[in-house]
């Protein structure tokens, strides 16, 4: 119960930057002009990160399935790569990579974060792009090694 | 020191602090599981198999998916916290995924020590 007030009152501050505490009227504009307001990049990466998570974590029963049957007999192994070479196959296989390439790249740059490194909006930005095109590019060269 | 401990566990910094080291232990095991890959490229059964049938690649292999499912597991309630607005289906989510990763645990282990060294 108290930690979901405490989430609550997070997030109702995160919305109200200004604080109210003083009584000055709030003159802040009503309405928002959604359409004016865009996703910075290093959102989109942070929102990446978490998406890309989250179909890992949905994958995993999948995957400790084929390694299951992979080490189980060498018809297994055959049977595993046989799944793993079918051509619908591998189109999932390399969204999974690019999840995988992403959610790794963005990990390393929420790390370097922690250590303050890279926390400039210039450098926040520059390191958002680096993620976004090294995991892409690694994504075509899985692709290419694929087929 | 049990003070700052308890300070560490109360305050969610066990969670952000988890969540970090275990990303860490998950980075070492996919540089080091890539190295080995592309240098003996296990093409065979046999090769495959061998790989796994070290102790130290079994170690290894179970320290990064107990990475892995905690990793998972903060993760997830995360997502769940911030997303799943009814607290009832909220909860059983959490339990259902929690359930889940225990069971991946239980089976990876089973997978890994299954086989005969």
């Amino acid at each position: 119960m108290s930690s979901h007030s405490k989430t609550f009152k997070h997030a109702t501050m995160a919305h109200c930057p200004v604080s109210r505490s003083d009584n000055r009227p709030n003159n802040r504009p009503k309405n928002l002009r959604l359409i004016s307001i865009r996703l910075p990049l290093p959102a989109l990466i942070s929102i990446l990160h978490r998406a890309s998570g989250m179909l890992l974590f949905l994958v995993l029963p999948v995957l400790l399935w084929l390694l299951s049957l992979s080490l189980q007999s060498p018809q297994g192994f055959e049977q595993a790569l046989d799944i793993m070479t079918a051509p619908w196959m591998k189109l999932f296989e390399l969204g999974l990579i690019w999840a995988f390439l992403h959610h790794f790249f963005a990990g390393l740059r929420h790390l370097s974060l922690d250590l303050h490194f890279g926390l400039e909006l210039a450098q926040a930005r520059f390191t958002s792009k680096l993620v976004l095109s090294v995991s892409l590019l690694l994504t075509v060269a899985a692709g290419v090694a694929l087929w | 020191v049990v003070r700052s401990l308890l300070h560490l566990f109360s305050h969610g910094m066990s969670e952000w602090l988890l969540q970090r080291v275990t990303a860490i232990v998950m980075t070492l095991y996919a540089v080091l599981a890539a190295v080995v890959l592309l240098l003996s490229r296990p093409l065979d059964y046999a090769g495959w198999r061998g790989l796994f049938e070290m102790q130290i690649v079994k170690i290894a292999t179970f320290a990064f998916f107990l990475s892995l499912l905690l990793h998972a597991w903060i993760g997830v309630q995360d997502v769940l916290s911030d997303y799943v607005k009814y607290r009832g289906l909220r909860a059983a989510l959490k339990l259902a995924a929690a359930i889940m990763l225990i069971l991946l645990g239980v089976w990876s282990l089973q997978i890994l020590w299954g086989i005969a060294a």
